[in-house]
């Protein structure tokens, strides 16, 4: 019953299980008390209790004078079936919130984009499906629904819709929050990063701007509408100079691999970047991969780089979980909701 | 399905604007919808003297009026369906089922692996029944450099067991040349969509279904010293090109099959990378090689990431340097007597002593099948895939069991002390989309003051309408 308040990362493993101990079982619990009161009552830093109380004053959430077991017939978690992205994301995809997947050519973006599908699916919830280059088609839509009674429903339940352009994609923006009917749970948009290609010459301001404005309409959607967003992405290669700046070819030392559309469209708060890389640690050509495709997610907490290593599984030669969340919380026992007692 | 193309639809044409607005916008210069979308609201206010709250409000009301309804799945038509054989079972079926519509792929390898056999191939194939594998389709073959091979179509099409010419007819296949990517994108994007317009009012002529591009590097074969400036140009051409693919392909259900050239793999010295950082040279070998554990790494695709990033199939065609005899099972059929004399081929007749010249067809990556690679040759008749070598690689499956086990924190930057010689090889390096850190980039020659007297030149002698038309026109029918 404290997953109320699970659902809140930034809180640390050990806040929680004082949260628990102490009673706290939902937000309204904590209304009455403050900071101060609280930090005394469950021994803890005055700071970790202010960063509860300013979490437990999130916007938008349904009443929470019940608790959760009899309040909501909806999930408010999502776990898909890749037990390292559900890891990454401190034990699944939480309602309302905007995660972004992207990866280079052949990493399975859209494969788990398709996952979560199924599970909002499969709990009757309607979906809103955007394809920008061909990657989904209907075709592969049927094919990975067609077997599954649990989601019957699909061909009822899912909004299906091309476009490629970036004036197509402001429309669709522009329009979405009139879109989104009572039973939407999850908006896909497969990928975002394409539209952009159609007007290359885009001034930054604009670019800029525009990104701004998807930012305002996803953060609208996800705090009023409780919607989901999952959105696939391309990257792009990066110069940096061996100090880290920005260089260009001419200069450039070492070339690596970004999410093309930077972060200015994610909200605040309630966004993740997810990036899949086949694990390439080790260069060599006797070794031979099978491929293992792992997950790489990154946190970014204040501008530093957070780093998790996972050790190494049978068939990949080793993983990176990097996760980064633009939660703007600064505790830092945020790492320990993925220490030891995490095991897969 | 519709779909609302919001960059061609002009702002006079709009209902919910009033006359007012209307001349309003024009006078500031905003002619269509999507120079009302690209524009901040404070953009426009201060050009057309509209006050903001106002052009927002006509903003949500444009979207509104061009929003294009979203179906449901149950009442959407079927797509990505259809198929096309390859003409070879085991090939179809790596392939998911064989060259699926609606999509964009590309096929690439050195010269001699078989690009065009295959593209010729499937020219033919487009055109059979479904019931031998085709989907009644036409074929669109677009050269760059070469001439097509009619000689070679024509051999194929005597030959393989599949094809005959009361099927396949050359009149299903048309044919232009595109020597620059200028001509390129207006056949993209004029002469295709009135050439399947035209077609589809023509209840006898089959649909197009297929466009082969043959090969998209030529047009971006330079001899100049590589700069950023011409990889931005580059990736900025390329992505024109895919956005104007992948609309044909989804809108009217066609395949996009594409050929490309592959570079010799370059042995880089990387950096040491950040542990947050994805080595961009470590990750290309993974997308563009095709690293099935035989030899083939020697080669690697093209055009770097920006091309790779716009395809939904990658398949890489490699001379392994193999032969081997085959067994009698493993040859396709051999080739009827009734071949005339006349036809000339590049492909020696198959010869029961000779060990044949063994190629590998390897899936680096699709939206369609997983990852395999398989052994084949090329006979008169095409494309044989060897019967039982096929090897699935990648297991997507295989995702997820990781452990953690510790973890470290580190600053981003500034940790290498030594500064290493990196070759970065020029064609990996595409444009960098980065807003944060476009305002640091140094200006590169195009923002240059200058440059406005281009503009002005090109506003004067912009080339008259008529020039098109008498390209359109002179196009073989």
């Amino acid at each position: 019953m404290s997953k109320n308040l699970l659902f809140h990362s930034t809180l640390s493993t050990s806040t929680q299980m004082a949260l628990m101990r102490a009673g706290y079982e939902t937000i309204d619990d904590l209304s009455s008390t403050s900071a101060e009161a609280l930090s005394k009552e469950l021994g803890i830093d005055i700071s970790d209790s202010q960063a509860i109380i300013t979490a437990s004053q999130r916007p938008a959430r349904p009443p929470m004078s019940q608790s959760i077991a009899s309040l909501i017939s909806r999930s408010q978690n999502f776990v898909c079936i890749y037990a390292a992205v559900n890891a990454v994301l401190a034990g699944g995809l939480r309602r309302g919130c905007i995660l972004e997947i992207s990866g280079p050519p052949g990493s399975f973006k859209e494969t788990l984009a398709l996952d979560y599908m199924r599970l909002f699916i499969e709990a009757n919830e309607e979906v809103i499906f955007v394809d920008t280059q061909n990657m989904t088609s209907l075709a592969t839509i049927k094919k990975t629904f067609r077997t599954s009674p649990a989601a019957a429903d699909y061909q009822d339940l899912i909004h299906y819709t091309h476009l490629h352009t970036l004036p197509d994609l402001m429309i669709f923006i522009h329009n979405l929050l009139s879109k989104i009917q009572e039973k939407t749970g999850l908006l896909v948009l497969n990928s975002i990063s394409f539209p952009f290609l159609s007007h290359p010459d885009l001034q930054p301001s604009k670019r800029t701007a525009l990104l701004e404005t998807i930012r305002q309409v996803l953060l609208q959607a996800s705090e009023s509408k409780n919607l989901t967003i999952i959105v696939t992405s391309q990257m792009s290669t990066k110069l940096l100079n061996a100090d880290g700046s920005p260089g260009n070819f001419e200069t450039g030392a070492k070339a690596v691999m970004v999410p093309q559309l930077g972060s200015t469209y994610l909200p605040g708060g309630r966004s993740y970047r997810l990036v899949i890389v086949p694990d390439s640690r080790t260069t060599g050509w006797d070794k031979v991969h099978s491929d293992g495709i792992l997950l790489t997610s990154v946190t970014e907490w204040f501008g530093f780089f957070h780093l998790l290593y996972a050790s190494q599984g049978k068939s990949f030669l080793g993983a990176n979980i990097i996760f980064q969340t633009s939660e703007h919380n600064g505790s830092s026992t945020f790492f320990n909701l993925l220490g030891p007692e995490v095991r897969l | 399905m519709e779909q609302c193309h919001g960059y061609t639809v002009l702002l006079s044409s709009l209902s919910s604007l009033t006359a007012d607005e209307k001349s309003d916008l024009e006078r500031g210069g905003y002619k269509d919808v999507s120079d009302l979308l690209l524009n901040s609201p404070r953009d426009i206010s201060r050009t057309t003297r509209i006050p903001p709250q106002e052009i927002i409000r006509i903003l949500e009301a444009v979207c509104r009026e061009c929003a294009s309804p979203i179906h449901k799945m149950k009442d959407l038509p079927l797509e990505g369906e259809e198929k096309i054989t390859t003409g070879d079972a085991e090939l179809d079926s790596m392939l998911g089922g064989g060259i699926r519509t609606g999509m964009l792929w590309e096929v690439v390898g050195e010269s001699a692996a078989g690009k065009t056999q295959f593209a010729l191939q499937l020219s033919l194939f487009v055109q059979l029944p479904s019931r031998l594998g085709g989907i009644l389709g036409s074929a669109f073959y677009l050269t760059v450099a070469s001439q097509l091979q009619t000689t070679r179509m024509d051999q194929i099409l005597n030959t393989h067991p599949l094809l005959s010419p009361s099927l396949c007819s050359f009149e299903n296949i048309q044919h232009t040349t595109v020597p620059t990517i200028d001509k390129l994108i207006f056949v993209l994007s004029k002469s295709l969509p009135q050439y399947i317009s035209a077609n589809a009012q023509n209840p006898s002529q089959k649909p197009l279904k297929l466009i082969v591009i043959d090969a998209i590097a030529e047009l971006f074969h330079t001899t100049n010293k590589t700069t950023t400036q011409f990889l931005v140009e580059r990736s900025r051409r390329l992505s024109e090109i895919a956005i104007l693919l992948h609309a044909l392909a989804s809108k009217h259900q066609i395949a996009v099959l594409v050929l490309n050239e592959v570079s010799d793999t370059i042995d880089r010295n990387t950096a040491p990378l950040e542990s947050a950082q994805i080595g961009y040279s470590e990750q290309f070998r993974w997308f563009g090689r095709a690293e099935s554990g035989l030899g083939e790494g020697r080669k690697e695709a093209t055009l770097g990431l920006v091309w790779s990033n716009q395809l939904n199939a990658r398949i890489f065609l490699s001379r392994t340097g193999r032969r081997r005899y085959l067994e009698e099972s493993e040859r396709p059929r051999k080739i009827p007597e009734s071949i005339p004399a006349t036809v000339t081929s590049p492909i020696h007749p198959i010869s029961e002593d000779q060990p044949l010249l063994i190629r590998r067809l390897t899936v680096v990556f699709s939206s369609v099948c997983d990852p395999a690679s398989c052994d084949y040759i090329v006979t008169a008749e095409g494309i044989s895939v060897i019967p039982g070598s096929v090897v699935p690689l990648a297991a997507r499956s295989a995702v997820g069991v990781v452990s953690a086990s510790a973890h470290a924190s580190m600053a981003p930057r500034g940790d290498l002390d030594q500064t290493q010689n990196v070759q970065v090889a020029p064609l990996d390096i595409d444009y960098v989309v980065d807003s944060n850190d476009v305002a640091s980039r140094p200006g590169t020659p195009e923002n240059e003051p200058g440059d406005d007297g281009w503009d002005d030149f090109w506003e004067q002698n912009a080339l008259p309408e008529s020039v098109f038309e008498e390209v359109v026109n002179a196009m073989p029918s």
